[in-house]
């Protein structure tokens, strides 16, 4: 596990920044990330309508959060359990042999393959790292005590 | 940090996600409760050929010249300004029964849909009006029209005016 608060650091630059970029291109789109959602064949259209008008916001929350060192192991989990997901999906959607557009960063998605989940993967390292770590690191706020 | 004070940040974080998405999204979110999208979204599962492609897909297939791009827009908006060789089908006359004829040479050919791009949903309905007419080489590129112009790819006018 990574103990460095720079790199640390840097883990939350990489990770935070890639997840405020993802979600922003997301937000100006929900229509077209809903079908991107609905293309996975795993959720109907409601449900993917509601996870395509919330979840991008979270994902931008989530980063700046991380960046910023609010809640930093809060939003290191959450990001963590985020990738996770995609990385059962974008598997899913590999194994069952279908082929969607990733739409993970809007007009920018490639295709979900193994070379997503690898990527994911790295930025799981880092969200990871960054939740283990006692190590409060480089923040813009003053870290509290915890009881 | 206790697993409570995790749990109590990460619902904070997810609930202010909810906040600003319903918020900053309502107009939308009220029309899709009004059932205003119900025909604009495409079950993959009873449209298996149909693909969404994003923009580097249909620019490369632009310039490989592999596909007949089709504008479902109206046909004052296609004037305006569209993909250079596209074929302007739009939604309301492929809903007629093509006036001028049903466009057969389309078949054998992979078609990449659009319209406006943002909210617009006449590609998708199209793509489904289409597949139920036999044409099942389908793509459909999100983006749209906006997304295009935007980039400051290539663009034609009227038709056939680049």
């Amino acid at each position: 596990m990574v103990r460095n608060k720079y790199v640390l650091f840097f883990f939350c630059l990489m990770a935070g920044g890639m997840f405020i970029w993802a979600g922003a291109l997301k937000i100006a789109e929900p229509l077209e990330f809903a079908q991107s959602i609905r293309n996975y064949r795993v959720v109907g259209q409601e449900p993917a309508f509601a996870v395509a008008v919330v979840l991008p916001w979270v994902e931008v929350l989530s980063g700046a959060c991380l960046i910023a060192g609010l809640f930093r192991r809060a939003s290191a989990l959450l990001l963590s359990l985020l990738l996770a997901g995609f990385i059962g999906l974008v598997a899913s959607v590999v194994w069952r042999g279908l082929e969607v557009d990733c739409g993970c960063f809007g007009a920018m998605s490639g295709r979900a393959d193994g070379r997503l989940i690898l990527q994911d993967a790295v930025f799981l390292f880092f969200t990871l790292n960054v939740f283990l770590s006692r190590e409060n690191g480089i923040s813009l706020f003053k870290p509290r005590r915890d009881k | 940090m206790n697993g409570k004070k995790l749990f109590r940040e990460i619902i904070l974080i997810v609930a202010a996600g909810c906040f600003l998405g319903m918020a900053v999204n309502f107009p939308l979110v009220s029309r899709f409760a009004r059932g205003e999208f119900k025909e604009s979204f495409l079950p993959a599962e009873l449209y298996p050929g149909i693909a969404f492609i994003a923009r580097a897909e249909a620019e490369d297939l632009f310039n490989r010249k592999q596909a007949v791009f089709i504008d479902s827009r109206s046909g004052e908006e296609f004037d305006a300004g569209h993909i250079p060789d596209a074929v302007n089908i739009s939604l309301d006359e492929a809903k007629k029964g093509f006036p001028g004829g049903e466009p057969d040479f389309l078949k054998e050919k992979l078609m990449v849909l659009y319209c406006r791009g943002g909210d617009c949903r006449q590609s998708v309905t199209l793509s489904r009006l289409l597949y139920d007419r036999g044409y099942k080489n389908i793509k459909i590129y999100q983006g749209g029209w906006d997304e295009w112009h935007r980039a400051g790819l290539q663009e034609e006018k009227g038709h056939g005016q680049k």
